[in-house]
């Protein structure tokens, strides 16, 4: 698992340093610019998607073929691009809780709710962690190739999410002393049913994804 | 070793057992719409290397990629240094088995010290100085990345890795085709080296059969799915050769001698078993590219 992930991560480094530097600037720029906070929800969402490209880098050099030679079982490549992109979805939402927990007291002379912007980074990593739930299995599949429609469906819907959720959060911007009102109980609640059903559909979706990759003829 | 030859004109080697084997293929069959692998059987003995050889599309790769569980087999069993693979290549006896495909498989982006990294955390026996002491001798630029290496380098990278850890057992998937003789010739070097050791054996597929003359010890032939031929190679040199004769002539020799047989201009020209060919015929030596064309193109066999 050590050696796919070191890989994936090796392979990503070199390919995508652009996306890299632009996660970077759209969490940096959010924290700055609290009207700009819309930008912080993308990196976290399309980091889930970053485990399709790491196998779309794997597809091009036949590394599949290869991996399955090498000690590592099929269920242990398959479950390397889940924990890439759920480990780098958490990782990139840690860095905006951060970020936003450090910056109005360093910039802003404001203090943010850690409470809400927990429910809010919750919400938004668990569509992300959902999103990986779809795309993995088609694209361990068809190849991403052909998942690749459903990727696209996909980025239109993790676009589209961040002003969903954003508007949502932007109504739910309370004073102080609606903390833990029965409103932000209720969204306190949602954001935690959501990861919980996220949770479930991981389980389903790697049970699925490891079947289809056992099944899985590697000729070249 | 026993030969039997069969009215298909098969020769088939039925290996007589003792020695362990490093590979140990029995009845393998794989079907596909347009083409099935059929119960393929062969036996390389430890310590010795064997030549896989058939033309494109003859089931060399299908076969190889059945022995590593990349594609399953629909029947029949395969043992790797005397285990069973039925439920998967056990993941320890992968630590002893090299695979060098016909492409390098290794990510494109990537530099010499990120490959021994990652081969450094995938195998328990890795040997990064064993790795670059074969860096160092392929002469391969550690700076650059490897799709900056020429085809001969990136198979020089990939053997280089095959080599790198407790391999027992090379698997190699046409690893020398599309090199340049003197590239070809140092990896059959590099080879040549690694079963000196007796616990050592090669399963190489080409079709490059002057490499194979060279370094085998038995040789097997695929043709169309089916296993023509599987042999000790010298043993095959030996017995076989090519009778050039007349047609009247021809029909003096007994059919069960025949392999193989075209009609020339100048009259007939036959892969024949040597000592089954009466006295006073003239029989030429036949190379393993003779052997080999003449079990699959040849004319019907006389009556």
């Amino acid at each position: 698992m050590k050696a796919l992930l070191l890989k994936d991560i090796k392979v990503l480094a070199v390919n995508m340093k652009l996306y890299f530097v632009l996660i970077l600037l759209y969490v940096l720029l959010g924290g700055l610019v609290p009207d700009l906070g819309i930008f912080q929800l993308y990196p976290i969402l399309l980091f889930s998607l970053f485990p399709v490209t790491a196998l779309s880098y794997d597809e091009r050099c036949h590394w599949n073929q290869y991996g399955v030679t090498l000690p590592l079982s099929r269920r242990t490549l398959v479950l390397s691009k889940y924990v890439l992109g759920i480990a780098g979805a958490f990782f990139i939402a840690i860095f905006t809780l951060a970020v936003n927990l450090l910056f109005p007291v360093l910039f802003q002379n404001t203090v943010t709710d850690f409470r809400l912007l927990s429910c809010y980074l919750l919400a938004v990593t668990s569509a992300s962690i959902l999103s990986l739930d779809i795309i993995l299995p088609v694209s361990f599949h068809f190849g991403t190739e052909k998942g690749r429609l459903f990727f696209l469906g996909a980025v239109v819907l993790l676009c589209a999410a961040p002003a969903i959720m954003d508007s949502i959060f932007d109504s739910l911007r309370l004073p102080a002393a609606a903390i833990g009102t029965p409103l932000f109980s209720g969204l306190g609640m949602a954001a935690g049913i959501f990861a919980l059903f996220v949770i479930l559909s991981t389980i389903l979706s790697i049970a699925v994804c490891i079947r289809i990759f056992d099944r899985k003829e590697l000729t070249y | 070793m026993n030969i039997t030859v069969n009215s298909a004109n098969t020769i088939a080697a039925a290996n007589t057992g003792g020695a362990e084997n490093a590979l140990e293929i029995k009845g393998l069959t794989k079907r596909y719409p347009s083409f099935c692998l059929d119960r393929i059987d062969l036996t390389l003995p430890m310590g010795c290397v064997m030549g896989f050889i058939g033309e494109n599309g003859a089931g060399k790769s299908t076969t190889i990629l059945s022995i590593l569980g990349a594609i399953r087999q629909d029947s029949g069993s395969v043992h790797i240094l005397g285990q069973d693979t039925a439920q998967g290549i056990p993941l320890p006896l992968k630590e002893h088995i090299g695979v060098v495909f016909d492409e390098c498989c290794l990510p494109e982006t990537l530099n010499l010290k990120d490959i021994n990294g990652i081969m450094q955390t995938a195998y328990r026996t890795w040997n990064s100085k064993t790795f670059f002491r074969h860096v160092h001798r392929f002469f391969l630029d550690e700076t650059k990345r490897i799709k900056d290496y020429s085809r001969g380098m990136k198979m020089k990278l990939s053997i280089a890795c095959a080599l790198s850890h407790d391999s027992r057992l090379l698997i190699l998937d046409e690893a020398t085709s599309g090199l340049d003789p003197v590239t070809r010739d140092e990896l059959l070097d590099l080879f040549y080296e690694f079963i000196q050791d007796d616990r050592h054996s090669i399963f190489m597929s080409s079709h490059i059969t002057s490499d194979l003359e060279k370094i085998c010890d038995y040789v097997a032939y695929i043709h169309k799915g089916k296993l023509l031929l599987c042999q000790e190679k010298d043993a095959l040199l030996q017995r076989m050769g090519i009778l050039k004769c007349s047609e009247d002539l021809f029909r003096e020799i007994d059919p069960a001698a025949v392999h193989g047989r075209r009609t020339t201009a100048f009259g007939i020209e036959a892969l024949v078993e040597r000592q089954k060919v009466p006295a006073g015929f003239t029989v030429e030596h036949a190379s393993l590219d003779d052997i080999l064309i003449y079990l699959v193109k040849t004319d019907k066999p006389h009556a």
